[in-house]
């Protein structure tokens, strides 16, 4: 008999608990990596974007440092801000308006006539090699002003009119005060209403007894409070070359509303009323003596035209008041250069054109500027904002409270409409405050023009072009402008999911570099491409390029043409 | 069967009971289960890393729209007759980074209070700064480009608004950023003649002197300018200096001459009759003709002004050269000037010479001097050609501009030598304006707390501002809201400077301090009244005990050195998912400061103010203090620390009743739900302004419901009303993302 050995099996009880327990051991575990394998992929995902977003920051952070978003010193293909703007012209000024970006010395080479030396007229002291003062330092005027008594006094440094950028705008400076007579306007027109003006020089044609027409010209002069453009002016002036300073024709004695008047004196109190006198004489102002100041207004025109007008504001200090006089043109006569429009003689008092703004000519009110003062007048709106509607100077806080300059980006594309490209964008004003609420018309005004500026300046590019198709896309910006005499540094970083089609922006202002800091980055072109060297790297300095090899700074984009130092 | 069993016992076998199985894979689930719960620390660890780098940009936004942003608000009133009159001592005007920052344009609002309340954090820091009155704040979508908000494109969401942050750590005490009693500096166009502004026609204005002589002082209503009144600030009584008031108006009474007949008036010299001898009407029509549209001047003595011409304009020059000498004479340091036929009289002296005077609170009157003397003669040029071939008239080369002497205050002015005439050319008129320059950029630089010269606008520089600041260690000036029904009582700190502040004047809105003398509508000099100017004078503040409103100088600290640490504070960041919150828009804002409201000065009911001669009775009625809340224009670009922060977002009325979802755009007609979309701006007062009006046309709500913020807000700035899955009985806890120190000023400082 064989031996029968019996084995008992699971109890179906023991076999379903187990088989439980083994569902729930595989569930665990398979949830278990589910959900790691969730985690993780969560994880490395928010690793990536992360990276991505770390690398956006520091792109930007690196860009708002050294600008390379404008202007790639190290890639000639990424410098579209640097060449000049050819013809387009914007003044009457002789230079060449250039970019942000457009090299100083391209500049100087192209205005030959300008006068451009180092540390003033004598250079001092001089830039020499291994000298300490090099192209990077910035100093103060030496003291001791070279005046003498009036009118026959000189200063060479007056006559240092163009850009120095060793020479630093000091307050103590009697050259970098203002002088232009900041209440006189222009009185021809100020808006609805108040073209009646008797004070305009064009408005009385006839005389108080209502019969007698002037025989030209008016009673009182278009420049009410004199001739500012005596003590500072683009011209010198000299003895073998006056210039003339407008002429008018005025009343000499303008009794005409009533009571006669003669001036008092110590030895009788006036006399009784007599017939009124209209005798019209000319008012000529041809002098042979020296103009003491000619280097303020030298520097406001100059900058008018050399790195746009957000530079214009960067580079002058921020008390600057944008304006300045001009001698009297030939070609203007002497009512034009006083401000008063061409009018036509009307002998029975006739009213004027509503608008007596007059847009041909370079100078107004005793040969202020027009391209300072008068509200839109050149391309594209041109310098001076709308605000306040008057013709009369004004700093950077009137000219960018309720409109902003910017720096656009050159990769911008153009905007289909046929709207200016990058270049004239650098010299026309943008609506950014309560003229930008709402609506607009043209590139530059109200919320279009605004959303124009922010677009074309903060111009967001990817900053991996040739990322896998499976990584979020991430766009950088740095868009420069200014407002309210702020200047803005505005930085973006977008990432795209290309999976969820989600998009998030990072937007914030930074702190960054100035244009002037980032131009003294770049080398003058004249010694090649990359990053101008200076004196923190001085195993690098002693071979370096440049009028003086071995000094201590690389010329850089503010370094003047490259000249034979003392 | 169980006997073999028995015989050939089975090995016994067994295998893990139930239980031991159980417990094992207890054991095997909880280590299982511990490194799961690994794999969240990271995905949070990676989370924070990101809110790491938001933190980092918005703190760097933070510390740069603090020192970089302007610190300009032109659009409120910034005098008054006591310092709470206006926002200058008021925490919307404090130079710390949450009073700059938390405004509509600059970019951090602060969290309602009742959801800020809800939220944990270690240590319990921000309940701790919140129970001691501060605020947690949250990001605005938008970079702060101080661009305006209506026309600025719709953002993608900002991942930066995830955070709250706070400011921790005491502010230091700030200097004033302005001094209510007189906003120095002043400041004009140099050269100037004396200054002059509009100015409403009220009770504080010193009433005119219309006799002819030494009494005379005037001010003037243009017809075309309604209330608006052209006051001589500078020149006006009992300011510091009388003699100017003949540079700027004065009818000039010959006293050797036998006076005129009754009924006739004496012709006016000065800056005024010369350039506003003539008013005009502002007539659109061609159909009245020159000049019936075209009115003299009345002056107060009834003279009647001529328009500008050469007779006036030596008048100017005569004015100024009498103030010259009187001036300057009893030195004569400039004798040499004004010579008798002597082209270039002034062709021998320096124009950067140093100053004559020796005695330095003298010099103000050198300054003065050459200021209006540079004027007044830059004005012969457009009179008077440089050189002029017909003998009969003057010119600027040969023969000069005759000034007669003018004899005024028992003053006679002269010529060189004594001559009786004067005689001024164009280098005169060069030298003049050249030393006028250079005085007064001098003076500027050199006596920032002499304030007897007003500032130049064409050249402003850092010292025109003095640095005064609040004695917190004095008794306070006491007194009452201006136009409060029934008296609500005020106090506020002393001020205080570095140095003794040398005539400081008057102020040109309140020049009779009328609340040191009950606010009397009388338009004389109450006896006893103390003026700014004499309390201030000659260094009488250095008195250890306060002295009229100045406090005591010995507490001055602005100037004190300081320990870095005293001046660190600490931006925190923390995450929260704050709005996941069913209200967190329908939530009311936090508290809006009561000095975000752009308060007018003091002010009386004008009346009727085109009056000539003024009738001084009808601006005797005080504007009450919700009238003044209606007086002051509420303009955006103007207003930069002003109103809620969450202005531009804020609901106009209950949205309680509207679904999740409902747009905010494009509803209710012509109406938004949100400020940010009122459409007009210029047809309607701002739906936030005054005190308890309607908008018109609006709903139902008031100004003041919206100032306050009391219907909540579109704080995530979608545009769309939103409420999130947890209900407001949840707490949440905010995880600490990093901290940032930086640097707190304390005076007012525009870095760029």
């Amino acid at each position: 008999m064989a031996y029968h050995r019996t084995t008992n099996a699971f109890t179906l009880i023991e076999l379903m608990i187990s088989i439980l327990l083994g569902t729930l051991i595989l569930y665990t575990a398979f949830a278990g990596f589910r959900t790691a394998s969730q985690a993780i992929t969560i994880a490395n995902s928010l690793s990536l974007e992360n990276s991505l977003l770390r690398a956006g920051y520091f792109q930007v952070q690196n860009d708002l440092d050294f600008w390379t978003s404008l202007d790639d010193p190290n890639n000639t293909s990424n410098q579209k801000l640097r060449p000049t703007g050819g013809t387009w012209s914007v003044s009457a000024s002789n230079t060449i308006p250039g970019n942000p970006f457009t090299p100083m010395s391209m500049l100087n080479l192209a205005n030959g006539v300008k006068n451009i030396t180092l540390r003033g007229p004598t250079i001092q002291p001089a830039i020499t090699a291994g000298s300490p003062t090099t192209y990077g330092e910035i100093k103060p005027r030496p003291p001791g002003y070279l005046f003498g008594p009036i009118p026959s006094y000189s200063d060479p440094w007056e006559a240092d009119t163009f850009f120095d950028p060793t020479v630093s705008y000091s307050p103590s400076d009697p050259r970098t005060w203002v002088r232009v007579n900041m209440a006189e306007k222009d009185l021809a027109y100020n808006g609805p209403g108040w073209d009646t003006n008797p004070l305009d020089a064009n408005y009385g044609k006839q005389d108080y007894w209502g019969t007698t027409p002037l025989p030209y010209g008016s009673f009182v002069p278009p420049v009410t409070f004199g001739r500012y453009g005596l003590f500072s002016n683009l011209l010198p002036n000299t003895s073998s070359q006056p210039v003339t300073f407008g002429s008018w024709q005025i009343g000499w004695n303008l009794n005409f509303i009533g009571q006669a008047y003669s001036l008092p004196n110590s030895g009788s109190n006036p006399p009784p009323p007599s017939p009124p006198q209209d005798i019209p004489y000319m008012v000529t102002y041809k002098t042979p003596n020296l103009i003491a100041h000619t280097w303020y207004p030298n520097q406001i025109q100059l900058f008018l035209t050399l790195f746009g007008f957000q530079a214009m504001c960067e580079y002058l200090p921020p008390n600057a008041i944008y304006n300045f006089y001009m001698s009297q043109p030939s070609g203007m006569t002497g009512l034009q250069y006083a401000g008063a429009p061409n009018y036509n003689y009307t002998p029975t008092g006739g009213h004027e054109p509503s608008n007596e703004w007059d847009w041909g000519t370079p100078c107004t009110a005793g040969g202020m500027s027009r391209q300072c003062t008068q509200p839109g007048w050149g391309p594209y709106w041109g310098f001076r904002n709308w605000d306040g509607n008057q013709i009369t100077s004004i700093g950077m806080y009137r000219q960018t409270y309720s409109t902003s300059f910017g720096y656009f980006n050159p990769w911008a594309p153009p905007d289909p409409n046929g709207e200016p490209g990058i270049f004239p964008r650098h010299y026309m004003h943008f609506d950014s405050d309560y003229t930008a609420f709402s609506g607009g018309s043209g590139p530059n005004g109200g919320e279009l023009g605004l959303q124009d500026l922010l677009a074309h300046t903060a111009f967001e590019q990817s900053m991996l072009p040739l990322e896998p198709t499976n990584w979020p896309t991430v766009m950088t910006a740095v868009g420069r402008l200014v407002k309210t005499g702020h200047f803005v540094s505005v930085a973006k970083i977008r990432r795209l999911n290309p999976l969820t089609g989600a998009t998030v922006e990072l937007s914030f202002l930074g702190l960054g570099t100035t244009l002037r800091g980032a131009r003294m980055q770049r080398k003058d072109p004249t010694y090649g491409t990359g990053w101008a060297h200076w004196d923190d790297d001085p195993a690098v300095m002693t071979s370096a390029p440049g009028p003086n090899p071995g000094q201590g700074n690389e010329p850089n984009l503010d370094s003047p043409t490259p000249q034979t130092q003392p | 069967m169980s006997r073999l069993i028995q015989l050939h016992p089975r090995p016994l076998r067994r295998g893990f009971t139930l239980f031991e199985v159980a417990i094992s894979l207890v054991l095997v689930s909880f280590g299982v289960v511990s490194v799961l719960m690994l794999f969240p620390v990271g995905i949070k660890a990676q989370e924070m890393a990101r809110f790491r780098v938001y933190a980092a940009c918005k703190a760097e936004e933070m510390v740069e729209t603090f020192n970089a942003t302007t610190n300009a608000n032109p659009a409120i009133d910034t005098e008054g007759l006591m310092p709470w009159d206006t926002a200058g001592a008021y925490r919307a005007q404090a130079w710390d980074m949450e009073a700059r920052l938390s405004s509509h344009r600059y970019g951090i609002m602060p969290l309602p209070v009742a959801l800020a309340q809800r939220i944990d954090s270690d240590s319990d820091e921000i309940q701790q700064i919140i129970s001691q009155g501060g605020y947690i704040y949250y990001s605005q979508p938008l970079a702060t480009t101080e661009t305006e908000e209506q026309g600025n494109p719709k953002a993608p969401p900002n991942d930066a608004q995830k955070l709250i942050f706070t400011i921790s750590g005491y502010a230091q005490q700030n200097s004033l950023t302005m001094f209510a009693m007189k906003n120095w500096p002043y400041s004009t166009p140099m050269p100037s003649p004396p200054m002059h502004m509009s100015h409403m026609p009220d009770m504080w204005l010193p009433k005119p002197g219309t006799q002819a002589g030494g009494s005379y002082w005037s001010f003037h209503s243009w017809p075309y300018c309604g209330e608006d009144w052209d006051i001589p600030w500078e020149s006006i009584p009992f300011n510091l200096d009388p003699d100017m008031g003949v540079v700027y108006d004065y009818p000039y009474v010959n006293p050797s001459a036998p006076p005129l007949p009754a009924g006739s008036h004496y012709p006016h010299i000065g800056y005024f009759p010369y350039a506003c001898g003539t008013i005009y009407w502002g007539q659109t029509t061609t159909s009245i003709p020159y000049p019936a549209q075209v009115s003299p001047t009345t002056f107060a003595d009834g003279t009647l002004g001529i328009a500008p011409c050469l007779q006036t304009a030596l008048g100017y020059v005569q004015a100024a050269v009498w103030y010259f000498e009187k001036k300057m004479d009893p030195t004569g340091k400039y004798s040499m000037l004004f010579s008798s036929g002597n082209p270039g009289g002034s062709a021998t002296l320096d124009p950067h010479a140093d100053f004559v005077s020796t005695v330095e609170t003298d010099r103000w009157q050198e300054v003065q001097a050459f200021r209006f003397l540079a004027h007044a003669s830059t004005v012969l040029t457009s009179w008077i050609s440089y050189s002029d071939s017909n003998p009969a008239n003057m010119d600027l080369s040969a023969r000069g501009a005759l000034i007669p002497p003018a004899t005024i205050y028992g003053f006679t002015s002269h010529g060189a030598g004594g001559s009786s005439n004067i005689y001024i050319y164009d280098g005169d008129i060069r030298y003049f304006h050249e030393r006028a320059m250079y005085l007064l950029m001098q003076f500027y630089a050199m006596y920032p707390y002499d304030w007897a010269v007003p500032r130049s606008t064409n050249r402003t520089i850092m010292t025109d501002y003095p640095l005064l600041m609040s004695d917190l260690y004095s008794p306070p000036l006491v007194g009452s809201v201006f136009g409060s029904q029934p008296t609500v009582p005020a106090a506020g700190w002393r001020p205080i400077s570095s140095e003794p502040i040398q005539h400081i004047g008057v102020s040109q809105t309140y020049p009779i301090m009328a609340a040191q003398s009950n606010q009397s509508p009388s338009w004389t000099i109450p006896s006893g009244i103390v003026a700014l100017d004499a309390s201030m004078m000659g260094g009488a503040n250095t008195s250890p005990a306060p002295t009229s409103i100045f406090g005591n100088i010995d507490h001055y600290t602005l100037a004190a050195p300081f320990q870095p640490a005293e001046r660190c504070r600490e931006i925190v960041f923390w995450a929260a998912d704050w709005q996941s919150y069913e209200d967190f828009e329908t939530l009311p804002s936090a508290p809006v400061d009561a000095s975000k409201y752009p308060l007018s000065g003091p002010r009386t009911t004008t009346g009727s103010g085109n009056v000539n001669p003024p009738t001084f009775s009808l601006w005797s009625q005080q504007r009450t203090f919700y009238q003044r809340m209606g007086d002051m224009a509420f303009r955006d670009e103007q207003l930069w620390a002003f109103r809620s922060p969450e202005k531009s977002m804020l609901f106009l009325q209950d949205m309680s009743q509207y679904p999740t979802g409902t747009p905010l755009v494009g509803l209710n007609g012509a109406y938004q739900w949100e400020m940010l979309n009122v459409p007009n701006q210029w047809g309607y007062p701002p739906p936030d302004q005054g005190a308890n009006q309607s908008w018109v046309g609006k709903l139902d709500n008031t100004a003041d419901h919206v100032f306050n913020g009391l219907y909540g807000a579109d704080r995530n700035f979608n545009q769309v009303l939103d409420r999130g899955p947890l209900p407001r009985s949840v707490r949440i806890r905010a995880q600490l993302v990093g901290r940032f120190n930086f640097y707190d000023p304390r005076v007012p400082a525009i870095l760029r």
